[in-house]
């Protein structure tokens, strides 16, 4: 009993520690965002100061962060929406109609699989190449397009994972009522997937909003997102940590919130059903 | 969500089946069916077709020539394998494959160790487990870019936090982390431990949550100890997830970019340079966009070799020839 106690306690401290860990930086940085510029850069922590939100005015307005998030909002959005709309059926194509078995089902799931593991340095040059020879890249049209790829592989991994249980004589009732396939997707497997498209949607909407090598090379100046923007506060003539630092808090809050937010959803979306 | 369904399959009959006129027009219908199933597969073919065919054409265009875009005219020479000769013999190649390896395996490694064991430890009784479940979130969520300079700043021989801390206990005071390469490797991959032990938290904690209770009730009346229960109990039957998160911890890992970018940007010398960053110097730093491309290719080809079959496996499918 004093042993299951002892344990008790002991497990609590180490979690405790480790959520310290995990924490700490972050308090850290919204407390350096909001010294005056020579505090955050003292050598010897500032404790006691008067919160100077300035900093989160400078990099909203002159170092660009309102156009950037508008410019991310719209990616990211666009991207994760396009990706349901079109992951939902090919989804739904390689386990309904296909049987979730079938060899042309597989072929289908292993093609996205391929897709997920090749790293995105590969396709970086091609695609800049070729969206930039028709006016794609400069803007956030291009970067879209590309998130939207990305979107549309882990919608259906996700919508996979959801749907192979699903009994397939539900589509075919509904074919017999005379319903097309488009009309059973929407009455009868939409309504039993709202959780997957969720879940969808919001790794979607992070992967998007964080994403940042194409980000890099598909954007500038007033097409830049989040990342690109605040790593452009990066400066070899000194940089200003406590605005770069306000532009981080600015750029990964609407984020962090929305992922507590919606974090019951996330489990399971996130290992493409490897939990049930 | 199915139980009012499935009874009506079996007993309601096909309404419009005159057996007469219909054969004839059979193999047309099938084959309207098949039309109207092909819709499906047209959404997401309009972006991804697209993409892949640039991909193939440009990418065959770039890897067989030896464009550099600081050198005009340079497209039009013709180099065959070439380019995969020069990244053969290329020492920065190897340097940048080396580093991502220990990257991947360090990093990857620790997030599973210390991820597994946290979630087992908030698996059983912990004040307020609901908010720190909320907090543990926020790492895994917060913006590469953002990570990579908090830490950046953190580290800083003179500014940083971790060097007040580290002075404050009598071990120096001004350590250049990111500026030594024997230190700066290290900090990079403590920054990715930081930021995705919190996925291998999640996803273990919820498995842990979802599992049969029952053999593990069975071994407690039996007696058994806390190690034995773990040993041959717990971790077998969680040993399918951990496949899948090691699996994408390792595919996520081996892309990674931003940290190193904002923290390093590769260097000192090239000890933190990893495949993504040399590829992206390479391509957008020296213009060498055909050799950048040829080191893509390399990588991808390398990555599927390596973790495709297993992927195809652990998900459920088959990657041998299929039964059926």
């Amino acid at each position: 009993m004093k042993t299951a106690k002892a344990g008790t306690t002991l497990r609590t401290v180490v979690v405790y520690l480790f959520v310290i860990w995990c924490i700490a930086p972050i308090l850290w940085l919204v407390s350096t965002s909001l010294k005056s510029d020579v505090d955050a850069f003292s050598p010897t922590p500032v404790w006691v100061f008067v919160p100077q939100f300035q900093n989160y005015v400078g990099a909203w307005l002159d170092g660009g962060m309102g156009g950037s998030m508008i410019t991310s909002a719209l990616v990211a959005i666009a991207s994760s929406a396009l990706g349901i709309v079109a992951g939902l059926p090919l989804a739904y194509l390689s386990t309904q109609i296909w049987p979730a078995e079938s060899v042309a089902s597989a072929r289908l799931t292993l093609g996205i699989l391929l897709l997920t593991i090749v790293p995105p340095v590969l396709s970086l040059t091609p695609y800049y190449r070729a969206l930039f020879d028709v006016g794609l890249t400069g803007n956030a049209v291009g970067l879209t397009i590309v998130h939207t790829f990305y979107a549309i592989l882990l919608a259906v991994l996700i919508f996979r994972s959801f749907l192979v249980n699903f009994p397939r004589e539900v589509r075919e009732a509904a074919l017999i009522d005379g319903l097309g396939e488009w009309r059973t997707l929407a009455s009868t497997i939409l309504p039993n997937v709202w959780g997957a498209m969720f879940a969808t949607f919001v790794l979607a909407l992070i992967q998007s909003w964080n994403e940042f090598l194409y980000a890099l090379v598909l954007t500038n100046g007033s097409s830049e997102t989040v990342p690109v923007t605040i790593a452009g506060f990066l400066s070899f003539f000194g940089t200003n940590w406590a605005r770069l630092t306000a532009a981080g808090v600015i750029g990964a809050l609407p984020i962090i919130i929305f992922a507590i937010v919606v974090r019951k959803h996330m489990a399971r979306g996130l290992s493409f059903g490897g939990v049930k | 969500m199915t139980t009012t369904a499935s009874p009506a399959t079996s007993t309601r009959p096909a309404p419009m089946t005159p057996k007469g006129p219909r054969s004839r027009s059979r193999g047309q219908q099938a084959s309207r069916r098949r039309l109207a199933q092909a819709t499906l597969a047209l959404p997401a073919a309009v972006i991804i077709v697209p993409l892949l065919v640039i991909l193939a054409v440009q990418g065959f265009d770039l890897v067989t020539h030896n464009e550099n875009l600081t050198r005009p005219g340079s497209g039009d020479q013709w180099v065959g394998f070439g380019n995969f000769l020069r990244a053969f013999s290329d020492p920065s190649l190897l340097a940048s494959i080396r580093v991502t390896v220990i990257y991947v395996v360090a990093g990857v490694g620790l997030e599973m160790l210390i991820g597994v064991s946290i979630a087992l430890m908030l698996n059983g009784r912990v004040p307020g487990k609901g908010v720190l479940r909320a907090l543990i979130l926020i790492p895994m969520v917060l913006t590469p870019v953002v990570a990579g300079l908090m830490w950046r700043l953190l580290l800083d021989p003179t500014a940083g936090f971790v060097n007040y801390l580290l002075g404050v206990i009598g071990l120096g005071s001004e350590h250049a982390f990111l500026s030594d390469t024997a230190t700066a490797l290290p900090a990079v991959i403590l920054v990715e431990i930081w930021q995705n032990t919190p996925f291998v938290i999640i996803i273990v904690l919820a498995a842990l949550e979802s599992l049969d209770p029952s053999p593990r009730e069975a071994a407690q009346v039996d007696g058994v100890t806390g190690g034995q229960m773990l040993r041959y109990i717990t971790l077998p039957m969680l040993a399918p997830v951990l496949a899948v998160v090691l699996l994408l911890r390792i595919i996520d890992a081996v892309k990674t970019f931003a940290l190193v970018t904002t923290m390093t940007q590769g260097g000192p010398g090239t000890s933190t340079m990893t495949i993504s960053n040399y590829v992206y110097q390479t391509g957008f730093q020296t213009f060498d966009i055909g050799y950048s491309t040829t080191l893509g290719l390399i990588v991808s080809a390398a990555m599927l070799i390596l973790l495709f079959p297993t992927a195809g496996r652990l998900m459920g499918l088959r990657t041998r020839k299929a039964k059926r």
